[in-house]
Formats: structure tokens, C-alpha cells, sequence
């Protein structure tokens, strides 16, 4: 791990701990006798998540064709580690400001491009033989989260330098990241992920989304990612805060194992499902 | 002709190429006419876009002219400037950003 990164996590006051919400579904998950009735009511007692939750399983990223009105009713449809991840992702969003306009970058266009690429990751891995999309669609709204979190550290870290080295020299801004900051912004979700103990799978998937074919354990879910990102950048989905595509590699693509005759479809079902998701994210209740 | 998810699908519609299950089982060969009946079917079966005649593709890209073809091409290419568009999917994606306008 990237020592730079490590420190400079370490020194975040606001992200050292999970919310309690979800270490405590986290110990219910890994019960094999916990009740769906009982992880319901413990994320019941979270008005928050609970919203969250509720707004995400009857959004058109599941398109169920009754209201499910139960925290409850959406643990057994949607299963025990899939609602844990769920609320992960509902956790994260609560702890980072969806508006504002730190370091240059506008947190709205950020969190777009995140959603765009959890939508898509959780579609990519409906094709995939074998791939958790709910673990996809949480690594890909947290795939980018370092590079959030050195843009709130713009006072410390030249991060105007960074974005305008990139804009001056059209290059892609994750590869002047090291040479700049000491670290990426891989390095920092990493540090963060294992601050937090989130499992391997969300880890890899997001730390790797450059560099799929270095995961070491989780290689199809890295490049689903990788995928998504290069899909919701060419489709200018929000804004990651690099104004190019991503060097996207053809293997990665390959190791999905799915058909090219289906990307257009994938892409579709994208632009279908992805107003939705951000109607229900930006939507105060 | 072109994908289309299944909740888009109306009766009438006509598939432009089989429909599959997961299992490679075959529901309905193409040319077939969609019923509400067929509509049910892939629900149950699970199936989450079908191809039918007709539909997708073009995206409606038809209302843009060449010059702002043109124009947003070259925007697209700009945006994939760190790519090489010889690889097989990176070409498609090219391809598919081409004729979507404006951001999302």
C-alpha cells in the first residue's frame, strides 16, 4: 500500500469509521441463522438507509412490477450480502456532499459519473456469467471515491496543478496523479477500503479499474468496471474529473466473456435506467 | 433493427432475431409477431432485451445534420484521444458515442 495514501487517510477525521448501520448489518450477514426479519428491522432503525434502500429496489435498476414497501420484503428479493452492499453504498453517499464545488470539481458532475458507472457495472454483470451485481453496482459508484477525497484535500494537496498539468498537456489525469501527489487516486480508495475492511471483491473491483489485469483475485469484476467507466466517459455520463476516456483495454472486454452483438443493448438499458438514478440520488426527502 | 429492453417491447413489434434463454433454450425464432402472451413469456423466462425490426440504431441521430455529425464526431474523437480505435471494442464504443448528442 502507498504509504502517502495511507497517512493521508488516516488523517481524514470524517471517513475513519463506517457508519454503525453498516457493521452492524455487516456481523447480521455473515450469521448464517440471522433472519431476513432481523436484518430488515436493524437497517429499519436507520431512516436513511431505510429511504435509501427502499428509493433503490423499486427504482428501474430492478423494475419490479409491485411497490415494495419493506426493508424486510426488499432483504429477501434482494438477498442478505447484496442489501449489505446496498447499504454500503447508501452509507458512503451520506458521508460525502452530493453539491459543492471543492478543488474545481462539482460534486454533482462527480457523483453522475459514479452513478452512471454503478448503473452500468450491475448491468455489465446481468450479462456476466457469475458476477454479484450489487457488489458491481456499489464498486462502481466507489470507484473513483479517492479521487473525491483528494479533491476535499485540495487546501493540502496541489490539486489546481494537478487539473491544469492535464488540461495544459491534454494528458489523462490519473497518470499525472503520481507524479504530482505521490499517489493515486487508487492508492487512496485502497487505503480507504482497508481502513474501512470493506471485503476483497468491492476492493479490487475499484482499485484495479485502471490496471483490470493486475487483480489479483478478482480480475472479471476489476474489468467490469474498467468497462463502465470507459462506457459512462465516452458517453459523457457526469464528469470523473478527467475530460478524456480512459485508456481502455480490449482484453478486459474480452475476460466479461460477453457477445459484442450485446454492448448496444447495454448501452441502452443504461441511458434507460440512469435518469431514474439520478432523480432518485439528488432527491431530497 | 435493434435491442431493445423488454419493458419497451409492444405487441406488434416483430423480432429481427430469435429470442434465447440464459440456457440457450429457444423461446421464439425471429420474424414472429410479439402478443401480450409472448410479453409474459419473457418475463417469466427472464429475459431482459429482445432485437426486434425497426427500432434503436439510428437513435433519431437522423435529425442531425452532416456538419453537426461531423462536428460531434470529432468531439468524440477528442474525448478518445488516449485510445487506439483499432481495437474491436473500443471501435463500437466509438461508434455508439458518435451518435449520442450532447452529454448525459
Amino acid at each position: 500500500m502507498n504509504p502517502l495514501a495511507r497517512d493521508l487517510v488516516e488523517t481524514l477525521k470524517t471517513l475513519g469509521t463506517l457508519p454503525t448501520v453498516y457493521s452492524k448489518v455487516n456481523q447480521l450477514v455473515n450469521d448464517p441463522n440471522c433472519p431476513a426479519a432481523k436484518l430488515g428491522d436493524c437497517i429499519s432503525n436507520d431512516q436513511a438507509t431505510t429511504s435509501m434502500i427502499l428509493r433503490l429496489v423499486n427504482s428501474a435498476l430492478y423494475g419490479y412490477p409491485t411497490y415494495i414497501d419493506t426493508v424486510t420484503k426488499a432483504v429477501t428479493i434482494v438477498g442478505f450480502k447484496q442489501t449489505r452492499d446496498l447499504v454500503l453504498a447508501s452509507s458512503v453517499i451520506d458521508m460525502f456532499g452530493k453539491d459543492g464545488d471543492a478543488g474545481g470539481i462539482d460534486y454533482r458532475g462527480f457523483w453522475k459519473h459514479s452513478i452512471a458507472t454503478a448503473v452500468c457495472s450491475k448491468i455489465i454483470a446481468s450479462h456476466m456469467k457469475k458476477c454479484d451485481q450489487e457488489a458491481m453496482f456499489t464498486a462502481g459508484l466507489l470507484h473513483d471515491i479517492g479521487r473525491l477525497i483528494s479533491f476535499e484535500m485540495s487546501d493540502k494537496l496541489p490539486i489546481q496543478e494537478l487539473l491544469d498539468q492535464a488540461k495544459g498537456t491534454e494528458t489523462l489525469l490519473y497518470k499525472n496523479e503520481r507524479k504530482m501527489l505521490g499517489f493515486t487516486h487508487m492508492d487512496l480508495a485502497e487505503a480507504l477500503f482497508c481502513k474501512w475492511n470493506l471485503p476483497p471483491l468491492l476492493k479490487e473491483a475499484a482499485v484495479y479499474h485502471h490496471v483490470p489485469a493486475l487483480a489479483p483475485r478478482f480480475k472479471q469484476e476489476a474489468c467490469c468496471i474498467h468497462i463502465s467507466d470507459a462506457i459512462t466517459h465516452a458517453l459523457r455520463m457526469g464528469s470523473s474529473g478527467d475530460p478524456y476516456v480512459p485508456e481502455i483495454s480490449q482484453e478486459a472486454w474480452e475476460n466479461l466473456e460477453i457477445p459484442m452483438s450485446k454492448l448496444p443493448g447495454i448501452i441502452n438499458s443504461l441511458k434507460e435506467q440512469y435518469p431514474d438514478l439520478i432523480k432518485l440520488f439528488f432527491s431530497e426527502d | 433493427m435493434g435491442i431493445i429492453s423488454v419493458d419497451k417491447v409492444q405487441p406488434g413489434m416483430v423480432l429481427a432475431e430469435k429470442v434465447l434463454t440464459a440456457k440457450n433454450m429457444m423461446l421464439l425464432p425471429e420474424g414472429v409477431t410479439i402478443t401480450e402472451g409472448h410479453m409474459m413469456t419473457f418475463r417469466t423466462w427472464g429475459i431482459i432485451e429482445v432485437n426486434v425490426v425497426g427500432e434503436g440504431d439510428d437513435d433519431g441521430d437522423d435529425a442531425l445534420s452532416e456538419e453537426e455529425k461531423a462536428a460531434l464526431e470529432e468531439e468524440v474523437r477528442i474525448l478518445f484521444k488516449h485510445n487506439n480505435l483499432s481495437g474491436e471494442f473500443t471501435s463500437k464504443l466509438f461508434e455508439i458515442a458518435s451518435t449520442t448528442v450532447g452529454s448525459l
